[in-house]
């Protein structure tokens, strides 16, 4: 097998295996579908890009991470809408069918979290799933007291919001 | 509602992005990726191009003069002075857009770039404006055959109309971002 087929399988399985991780973050920074289809592309193209020069120093989820919240967040093109609105959530994600109330509370807690800024999207989003403190400070390259300080916030002010 | 209790509930939810026609069935042709690009790499395109545009914009100009003598001398070197500092903001663009690596920087990093090359670029925007209308105004008098008086009154009014709108235009932003990096510079001291 050559480099560059070897490299495109590994790009294939990353893909496949992190598909779920890539489409929450585009989730979050899309304003409509086609935004999300764009910035889901953009993604996949810097990750191939980024492959050949991604040595393992960090972990795989973690570079993807990484690449996938730089990539919406410095995406160099102005965006005009296309549609009305983003699709609601429960079109994208299989929510939770036999519980009303917690779906009807995750559809609020996407809600706010759209609202939030770019850094603060991106700590809350990997705090949901469960990334520890120092890998969000490895991602994100702030401290792990300022990402501990920041996500209190967050998450004190997303209350908050949902209270009002 | 509590947001500690909502995290598993999160975490099992799965994206199903075929419904919105999948970013994931773009890349579907094999090898597909290999042949896009990012959109990124079309904004260092187009900055080259518009680079490469201003320098032989230069040599057309002054082939165009030497042939029909269309414009007078200062005029002329205004119109080079011009197009030299375009390609070469064009070209400072490109350079400080090729650097940002984003698959290797980290997200604060990431994000302080790209906001750095948005203010590069919207001064950039702002200084061609400026330059631009300093030279059109001038050259419609010219054309109109004013008296000379009148080409130097329409640059300088061209000068202040367009850094007005320039600087109108750059606080705005300016603000924006200088919170923006306020909020990345923000060390967590409460914690």
């Amino acid at each position: 097998m050559n480099k560059d087929t070897a490299r495109q399988q590994q790009f294939d399985e990353i893909i496949a295996r992190y598909h779920g991780v890539i489409a929450k973050v585009c989730l979050m920074y899309a304003v409509d579908n086609d935004h999300y289809n764009d910035l889901y592309q953009e993604v996949a193209i810097n990750l191939w890009q980024g492959l050949a020069s991604f040595e393992g120093r960090s972990a795989v989820s973690t570079w993807i991470y990484r690449t996938a919240i730089n990539s919406c967040i410095s995406y160099f093109r102005r965006y005009h809408r296309h549609d009305s609105e983003m699709s609601s959530l429960e079109t994208i994600v299989d929510l939770p069918v036999d519980d009303i109330d917690r779906a009807g509370r995750l559809r609020e807690m996407y809600r706010l979290i759209a609202g939030l800024r770019p850094l603060d999207k991106a700590l809350i989003m990997m705090w949901l799933d469960e990334l520890s403190y120092d890998e969000i400070a490895s991602v994100t390259g702030l401290s792990r007291n300022n990402v501990a300080s920041r996500l209190r916030r967050i998450k004190l002010s997303l209350s908050k919001q949902a209270q009002s | 509602m509590n947001i500690d209790d909502l995290k598993k509930s999160w975490n099992d939810i799965n994206v199903n992005d075929d419904r919105l026609d999948g970013g994931r069935r773009r890349l579907s042709a094999p090898g597909s990726y290999m042949k896009m690009k990012s959109s990124k790499d079309r904004l260092h395109a187009t900055l080259l191009r518009v680079s490469a545009v201003c320098f032989t914009s230069i040599g057309f100009v002054s082939c165009l003069n030497h042939v029909g003598h269309m414009f007078p001398v200062g005029m002329l070197a205004a119109m080079v002075v011009y197009f030299v500092i375009m390609g070469v903001l064009n070209i400072v663009m490109a350079g400080r857009l090729s650097a940002i690596d984003l698959a290797s920087v980290t997200v604060a990093e990431a994000l302080r770039l790209t906001l750095r090359f948005r203010v590069l670029r919207q001064r950039c925007k702002i200084v061609g404006w400026t330059l631009c209308v300093m030279l059109l105004v001038p050259m419609f008098y010219y054309f109109a055959e004013m008296d000379d008086i009148y080409i130097l009154y329409g640059a300088v009014a061209g000068l202040v109309v367009g850094l007005a709108i320039g600087l109108w235009i750059d606080r705005g932003m300016r603000r924006l971002i200088k919170d923006m990096i306020s909020d990345l510079e923000d060390n967590g001291d409460d914690e």
